[in-house]
């Protein structure tokens, strides 16, 4: 049995082929200006990638900002449900997931099963929270990869960020870097505010279970190691944390197969 | 009488040489991350360009966020005042100014003297105005100084509503995800920060002969919207990206008098 | 937690240290009743003072208690917590830290010193709803009993009629009926002698308040924030008599020696709304430029800007019912728009300075009618910029600064022609 799900966010487009219960393949590409087409391109790389034809998928699941635009999936499914799907998957005894993405972050509680039983969305002033490592990486001159590395090293003292809005954090850091602040420095205050923030965000859900970071977020080592410290848990991270959502919604694609074939039964 | 302004903004630095009452020179640079040396580099550049050297100009005016950062002696003066001295100089008959630069936005009205009647900042969620179209620019893969000219080719009104930069940048997001079309999105775009500039001088019942300033009234589509939305007569000096820093040496030649 | 460049207010006045050292002692005493087995009330301002003299009840009020989480720059740790319990940030900053000092698992060692868990919770809807809404989250928290007294909204200017006195007479009667089954004992005699002692209070803060009008200002509104606290917690006791008395003294001896703050006043300031209670020194930012903040209106919204005369001994709970609900913080816009230009044209003041408090439900409404209204009548200038005075993480010290920059440059301008 092999279904596929395609996660379009707002940043980058997804897309996971699972055939039974083992990952073919998967891609990740930045989302462009048409999302249909993002959508499109990521499916045939992986269709590729996997050496198969669209005609070998039995079933596809859509999710993400842009899942009502992906013209050949089968249903579309939100993030929030797909996000723990693709956890429980990856870690099936996770409890707690945190979920951070380009535009928003998401706190989810689920079940044994993957199902939710809790979520929380940031609050309004901190949506761009994922996008500020983006800016703070434009800012500083610095590669999104290395960005977390290099806050855990600390020259003089953390610079304390403490605006909740990325416009604010930006005038913050620009102040520090006149101010001839080390870029270190400046990174630790926007991982530890980012990591703030975060934390509220999990409070607000109830910290309790086997805990699972998702998103690009998950690979920033900085920010990571400061979740975890504020938590108290060892985070779970997959070996592709982008690709959670997509992969929920291919498992749930198979889940639909099985009980379609068993009703025909 | 040779005199300096100089406009260390957040994102631009700009440095003005004044003979008497002429502009000899000016010159405009990105600050980066060091104010200091983007203050030399503008000043080194501009002192070239004038052909004169830095011993020749008498006095140093300075003025925008990083005013204290210069490494001249300079009179400092805030950016209301000098805004309203450069407004002045390029039109004696205007009343009011409105300056939109990369961080911020602020609208001053004046009396025929110069003395300053009201005023009003941005708020700050309705701040990131230049970053904001900049972002919407690589987003919409335009370049930036093409955006005006583009949203008055617009076919259809949009509205994008929110006010945080942020905000409105997902739901721009989402119209291109949408395919709505490039120049109805520009179109969208400039309404929305023109509404956002017409809030903050109405909040100071701005209106009569408005001259607009900062690197961002060279935008035609905005400038369009504005005189659209707004009851005044609205201006754009040639060179609105300096006018803050010509008001700087104004300031410094006044006080040398 | 996160720091943030802030600077303490500078005080000039002795007594200003002398009412620090009482409001200390003042938690001090509720700490030790707590020890003893009393049962500590948590309250709102606006529930007259003097009722709890009268019950010898050991009460909190929750918007000292903030101010004092603030100038430690603890307000944004405990405003964080307070989110992480699922409230919104719409909800008033002042509410957000003490729900986040109430409910945390443990407080700074300094804080310990003022904070008294609370035993009942005796809530009003003046001067915002929101009080009865968070009052109930701490009852419920620690699962104490709430009393609510409801009063009026003032529809009537300063002339409150008498059905509506009878109406809030009931709600305090009410209260105190209330604390006496929960094993109060109330002593009229008590009620009637602080209401005496009340009056008086105020009858020395407006003589002060004469002598704050002298030019050059003799005490800024820095030391104007300290010095209103004994309006606050300290009405109708002897102490906060005697602190007045003190400051008086002080102050006459100030304008006899024409002795300012500042040695050259060129510009007199007011405040209008919540000063950044965590950076005072802001207020004294503006001395650079010779130009003081000679009043705030905080200083009269926690009941001090009432006429004395109406307080009557022998009508304990008329007066005091009266008192609150003509308080200019009781929401008609009348009250307190006449008020401030009363206060501008009298303190002679330049320009006034509104700082909004976004998460506030009341005072930015206020904004536009005041500034128009002073405007129009002394043909003064207000500048309106955000400022939380309480969240110190939405402080912005270039923004808050570029305001008062250009707001006082321009009117030394206007002032040298």
């Amino acid at each position: 049995m092999i279904t596929a799900g395609v996660d379009v966010g707002s940043l980058t487009g997804k897309t996971v082929i699972l055939k039974d219960n083992e990952i073919l393949a998967w891609n990740i590409i930045p989302t462009g200006p048409d999302s249909s087409e993002t959508a499109k391109e990521v499916f045939d790389m992986t269709l590729k990638q996997a050496g198969l034809t669209m005609e070998d998928i039995e079933y596809i699941v859509s999710t993400g900002y842009g899942r009502v635009v992906v013209p050949f999936s089968n249903k579309n499914i939100t993030e929030i449900t797909c996000h723990a799907k693709g956890a429980n998957w990856f870690f099936p005894s996770v409890r707690l997931i945190l979920d951070m993405g380009g535009q928003d972050c998401k706190g989810i509680r689920c079940d044994d099963t993957g199902k939710v039983t809790n979520f929380a969305m940031n609050d309004k002033c901190a949506a761009g929270a994922g996008r500020s490592m983006e800016i703070m990486s434009g800012l500083l001159d610095t590669p999104l990869a290395e960005m977390g590395g290099l806050s855990l090293d600390i020259k003089n003292r953390l610079a304390p960020l403490s605006s909740t809005c990325v416009v604010f954090a930006r005038t913050e850091v620009l102040g520090y870097l006149h101010e001839g602040t080390h870029k270190n420095d400046v990174l630790a205050g926007a991982c530890e505010a980012l990591a703030d923030r975060v934390y509220t965000l999990l409070k607000r859900v109830g910290i309790e279970g086997d805990f699972v970071i998702s998103g690009g977020i998950a690979k920033n080592i900085g920010v990571v190691k400061r979740i975890e410290q504020k938590v108290g848990l060892k985070a779970n991270i997959c070996f592709e944390p982008q690709i959670v959502g997509a992969l929920g919604a291919a498992v749930f694609g198979r889940g639909i197969l099985e009980k379609k074939t068993a009703k025909k039964k | 009488m040779l005199t300096a302004g100089i406009d260390a903004g957040s994102l631009s630095t700009k440095v003005v040489i004044l003979n008497q009452d002429k502009i000899m020179a000016y010159e405009v640079l990105a600050t980066g991350i060091d104010i200091g040396a983007a203050t030399k580099r503008a000043m080194d550049n501009v002192l070239e360009k004038a052909g004169i050297s830095l011993q020749d100009v008498e006095s140093i005016g300075s003025t925008g966020v990083g005013k204290k950062k210069v490494p001249y002696k300079s009179v400092q003066g805030t950016e209301v005042v000098c805004d309203t001295k450069g407004a002045l100089y390029f039109y004696p008959k205007s009343n009011g100014v409105i300056d939109i630069g990369g961080e911020n936005c602020r609208a001053i009205k004046f009396d025929a003297e110069g003395n300053i009647v009201d005023f009003a900042l941005n708020d700050k969620c309705a701040s990131g105005t230049g970053i904001f179209l900049d972002a919407m620019a690589k987003a919409l893969r335009v370049k930036p100084e093409e955006m005006g000219e583009l949203s008055l080719q617009s076919t259809e009104d949009i509205e994008v509503t929110s006010m945080c930069s942020v905000f409105a940048e997902s739901e721009v997001v989402s119209m291109i995800h949408r395919k709505v079309p490039k120049n109805n999105i520009l179109r969208g775009i400039h309404k929305s920060i023109a509404s956002r500039v017409v809030g903050l001088a109405n909040r100071i019942l701005l209106e009569g002969n408005v001259i607009i300033i900062g690197g961002i009234a060279k935008n035609i589509g905005l400038v369009t919207t504005l005189n659209e939305l707004m009851n005044s007569e609205l201006t754009v000096p040639e060179k609105p990206e300096v006018v803050g820093a010509l008001g700087a040496a104004l300031l410094a030649r006044e006080r040398k008098e | 937690m996160t720091t943030k460049v802030t600077a303490p207010g500078k005080k000039s006045l002795q007594t200003s240290l002398e009412i620090g050292k009482a409001v200390k002692a003042y938690y001090a005493n509720i700490k030790e009743a707590k020890e003893k087995g009393v049962p500590v009330i948590w309250s709102y301002g606006l529930i007259p003072r003097e009722i709890f003299n009268a019950l010898d009840a050991p009460a909190i009020y929750l918007e000292h208690l903030p101010v004092v989480i603030g100038t430690k720059q603890l307000s944004g740790h405990y405003i964080q917590i307070a989110e992480e319990e699922g409230f919104s940030r719409d909800v008033c900053a002042f509410h957000r830290c003490f729900l986040g000092c109430a409910v945390a698992k443990e407080r700074e060692p300094y804080l310990e010193k003022f904070f008294a868990p609370p035993d009942i919770i005796v809530a009003t809807n003046l001067p915002c709803m929101s009080e009865s809404k968070s009052f109930l989250y701490v009852a419920d928290h620690y699962g104490i009993p709430y009393h609510f007294v409801d009063a009026p909204i003032n529809t009537w200017g300063s002339d409150i009629p008498d059905y509506a006195v009878e109406y809030y007479v009931d709600q305090l009667q009410g209260a105190i009926d209330f604390l006496v089954e929960h094993g109060f004992n109330y002593n009229r005699d008590k009620l009637k002698e602080s209401v005496c002692l009340s009056k008086r209070l105020v009858e020395l803060w407006n003589e002060i308040d004469g002598y704050r009008k002298a030019v050059p200002s003799p005490m800024s509104s820095v030391d104007g924030f300290t010095a209103c606290y004994p309006l606050v917690s300290l009405a109708g006791t002897q102490l906060g008599v005697t602190l007045y008395e003190n400051l008086l003294e002080e102050l006459k001896q100030k304008v006899a020696n024409k002795e300012g703050v500042l040695d050259n006043e060129k510009l007199r300031l007011m405040w209008f709304g919540v000063p950044p209670v965590y950076n005072m020194g802001l207020l004294n930012y503006v001395e650079k430029y010779d130009a003081v903040v000679v009043k705030s209106m905080v200083e009269y919204i926690v009941g001090g800007a009432y006429d004395p005369s109406i307080m009557d001994p022998e009508r304990p709970l008329e007066s005091l019912a009266y008192k609150s609900l003509v308080d200019i913080i009781n929401p008609t816009s009348e009250n307190m728009v006449d008020f401030v230009v009363k206060t501008v044209k009298e303190f002679k003041i330049d320009g006034l300075i509104g700082s909004v408090k976004r998460s506030c439900g009341l005072l930015p409404g206020y904004m536009r009618l005041i500034k128009d209204a002073v405007y129009q009548e002394v043909g003064i200038p207000t500048s309106i910029f955000d400022l939380d005075g309480m969240d110190i993480r939405e402080y912005d010290d270039v923004t808050s600064k570029a305001n008062l920059d250009s707001f006082v440059e321009s009117l030394l301008a206007s002032k040298r022609k």
